[in-house]
């Protein structure tokens, strides 16, 4: 009885003209978003190797760049916007990476910028969800208003059966679409000899697809409920239509909006105070050593060796409280961005968002792992410079090793995202059980 | 024809809505099987209302339904696999052809085994035109609609039948053929309970026919009774009389 059911809820849905229309533009934006994100992940993974070929061996100014995630191709995430390459002295600890490398040096244009949104986790969070709703948005008023809700229920079977059968068959045609739009994906990416995928991004393209499966569900036990509670199907979609635009347009950049205004982050101005301040203590001495140091130089003398090494202790002290100070500031900036979310945590595309770019490697946690990874590099450049003054033998030998950081591994990137997960499950635990007693209770006539 | 236990049966059924109203107003009826009952009644009498109570739609205020002896409100599923249902005005499943509203409905019936030829059988038996089998059902004609309705009922061959105002909006020659389907299922044995409007057809159809008004049976004369009386006189007589005072 149950697979009576299912295949027929399946078979109507794949015989209507909204899922052929919602599949056919899914298909198209799958495929073109897919080979322009993959080509541009080319592109900047070319310019990537370029830079690091062309890194002199300059000692004072170190360069650094930020390979793009292979996984970027799916979620772009902000792997493309919080830019890529980024120079540093003893003097100066940059607090983020400038500009994309592409933008000064790259000879690809970027004809594609325009286009760069578009990807796998925005066709699932904004194309499929909207087609689940246009599916199920009078999956059980269109039965009443025919009229073979009450020539169904006129056999041997029990509501909850109905209702169980109806949502496990649209279950299969929305999971399918997902399924068929992430094989497409992949598809175009395994034929494409640039992108190379480890197991680690396998295990993550996997997360990556239930987490989505799990926000569509989501959106399809609410379009579910909605369909029981309201009779009218104009007016169902009506309210699934604004609810959607309310959970995936507007209340998230209320949560930015709000979350700017609730937590202050300080102006330039007060950012500018905190690093003299904080350098305050340092600032008597520092100016007498510089004096002595420009006095030499004047004189065309040697720069004693301790005033050399002071000066280079205190300059580098003062990068590193401004270092603190920005470090201070980009925490205060990721409270700002966390309470944002927390504030939008009731949005699941805000929460499904969030989980895409972890997963990715390309949202806001890699990119600091990224920053701290500078830090600690920065630090490795220092010891070695002073090193010139402490050991001189052991300077010549040393070398400034090569700068790598430590990605999140796959499971820790999971348990980080446990919460969303269940976020995400008990919206649709919540919207289903309401669907399910709405139902039991609903009058068929 | 001996005396068998009735298949369809209410006893001291009520139903007051949330809103008041009296629909159904201690309703005693039987159906036996191979007898046709014609509920006839103005709009509003509770015709509707008491096909729903059979099929446990909706919760008696007091009394019962019982089919073949199965009280529906207790033991709801059982009571539906002994009875089927067409409605008045039945849209089905537009996407899905003839056939396949059929066979889905043939399943749900419990009947799992049959063929394509078993099909095209019973829309054969009820003059669907050949050609309409495998279309889609949407752009179908109201009396193709019903003539459907009626072969899906056919297919779960229960041995009671409820009918809504089947003959409503079908042309004189299709409601007749309506109706000549209904008297062969009736010679099978069949229990069959029909609200109409039409008294004509009733009065042909009809083993028995009861007068709803306000929710109550007012009147109810078998075939042979009617053979000496004018039913329209006599319906038009109940319509008219003073409203019933509760
Ligand atoms: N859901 C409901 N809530 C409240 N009152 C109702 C409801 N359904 C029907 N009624 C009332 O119950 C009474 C009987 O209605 P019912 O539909 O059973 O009549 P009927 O004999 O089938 O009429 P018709 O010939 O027009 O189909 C009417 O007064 C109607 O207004
Ligand atoms: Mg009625």
């Amino acid at each position: 009885m149950l697979g009576t059911i299912i295949k027929r809820e399946m078979l109507e849905y794949l015989k209507s003209s909204k899922f052929l229309i919602g599949l056919s533009i899914t298909v198209i934006l799958i495929t073109i978003s897919t080979i322009i994100n993959i080509q541009d992940f080319k592109l900047r993974q070319q310019d990537y190797l370029d830079a690091q070929k062309e890194l002199g061996g300059d000692t004072f100014r170190v360069s650094i760049f930020r390979s793009p995630q292979v996984l970027s191709t799916l979620v772009q995430g902000k792997d493309r916007k919080l830019g890529n390459s980024l120079t540093m002295t003893y003097l100066n600890i940059p607090s983020r990476t400038a500009g994309y490398m592409g933008e000064y040096t790259s000879k690809h244009h970027r004809y594609m910028a325009g286009f760069a949104a578009v990807d796998f986790a925005f066709v699932v969070r904004v194309v499929l969800s909207l087609m689940v709703i246009f599916l199920a948005y009078n999956a059980i008023s269109e039965e009443k208003f025919h009229g073979t809700l009450k020539l169904v229920l006129a056999n041997r079977m029990p509501r909850d059966q109905l209702l169980l059968g109806k949502f496990a068959g649209g279950l299969i045609i929305v999971v399918g679409s997902l399924i068929i739009s992430a094989i497409l994906s992949l598809l175009i990416m395994l034929f494409n000899p640039a992108i190379s995928l480890g197991n680690s991004e396998w295990i993550r393209i996997l997360m990556l697809l239930g987490v989505s499966a799990l926000y569509l569900i989501c959106f399809y036990t609410l379009s579910l409920f909605v369909s029981v509670v309201v009779s009218r199907p104009a007016i169902a979609l009506l309210v699934l239509l604004q609810i959607w635009i309310l959970l995936i347009v507007i209340y998230p950049n209320l949560g930015v909006i709000m979350a700017e205004n609730i937590y202050r982050l300080p102006s330039e101005q007060e950012i500018a105070q905190s690093k003299a301040a904080a350098f305050q203590p340092y600032q008597e001495e520092f100016k007498k050593i510089r004096e002595a140091f420009i006095v030499a130089v004047e004189r065309g003398e040697w720069v004693p060796e301790d005033v050399d090494l002071r000066n280079m202790e205190l300059s580098s002290k003062k990068a590193e409280l401004n270092h603190q100070v920005d470090k201070e500031f980009s925490n205060q900036l990721t409270q700002q961005m966390k309470l944002a979310q927390t504030i939008s945590i009731l949005s699941p595309a805000v929460v499904y968002d969030q989980v895409a770019n972890r997963y990715a490697r390309t949202g806001m946690n890699e990119y600091e792992r990224f920053m701290n990874g500078i830090f600690r590099h920065w630090q490795k450049g220092l010891e070695m410079k002073e090193l010139r003054y402490k050991d001189i033998q052991a300077w010549r030998k040393a070398e400034l090793p090569e700068f790598s950081y430590q990605s999140e591994t796959t499971a820790n990137s999971f348990v980080a995202t446990l919460l969303q997960w269940v976020i995400l499950f008990l919206f649709s635990l919540i919207f289903f059980a309401l669907a399910y007693v709405g139902f039991l209770r609903k009058d068929v006539r | 024809m001996a005396k068998q236990e009735p298949i369809l049966k209410a006893e001291d059924l009520s139903k007051r809505y949330e809103d008041g109203v009296l629909a159904v107003d201690h309703l005693n009826l039987d159906v036996h099987p191979g007898e046709v009952y014609c509920l006839l009644g103005a709009n509003g009498a509770g015709k509707t209302t008491t096909v729903n109570l059979f099929l446990n739609f909706i919760p008696p205020t007091t009394g019962t339904c019982f089919i073949k002896e199965i009280d529906v409100t207790k033991d709801p599923l059982e009571a539906k696999k002994y009875v089927s249902f067409v409605s008045e005005n039945v849209m089905l499943y537009g996407n899905f052809t003839a056939r396949q509203n059929l066979d889905f409905f043939a399943k749900l019936g419990g009947k799992l085994e049959l063929s394509k030829e078993d099909y095209h059988q019973v829309m054969r038996r009820v003059s669907l035109q050949e050609r309409a089998f495998e279309q889609r059902v949407k752009n179908f004609s109201k009396g193709m609609r019903q003539k459907l309705g009626i072969s899906i009922a056919i297919i779960k061959d229960a041995p009671a039948i409820l009918l809504d105002e089947p003959t409503a909006g079908l042309d004189p020659k299709a409601a007749a053929e309506f109706l000549e389907i209904l008297n062969e299922l009736k010679d099978e044995g069949k229990a069959i309970l029909m609200s109409t409007h039409d008294i004509f057809r009733a009065k042909e159809i009809a083993d028995r026919v009861g007068i709803m008004k306000e929710g109550r049976l007012v009147m109810e004369r078998t075939r042979e009774e009617l053979q000496y009386e004018d039913l329209v006189k006599i319906y038009i007589d109940y319509m008219r009389a003073e409203p019933l005072t509760v």
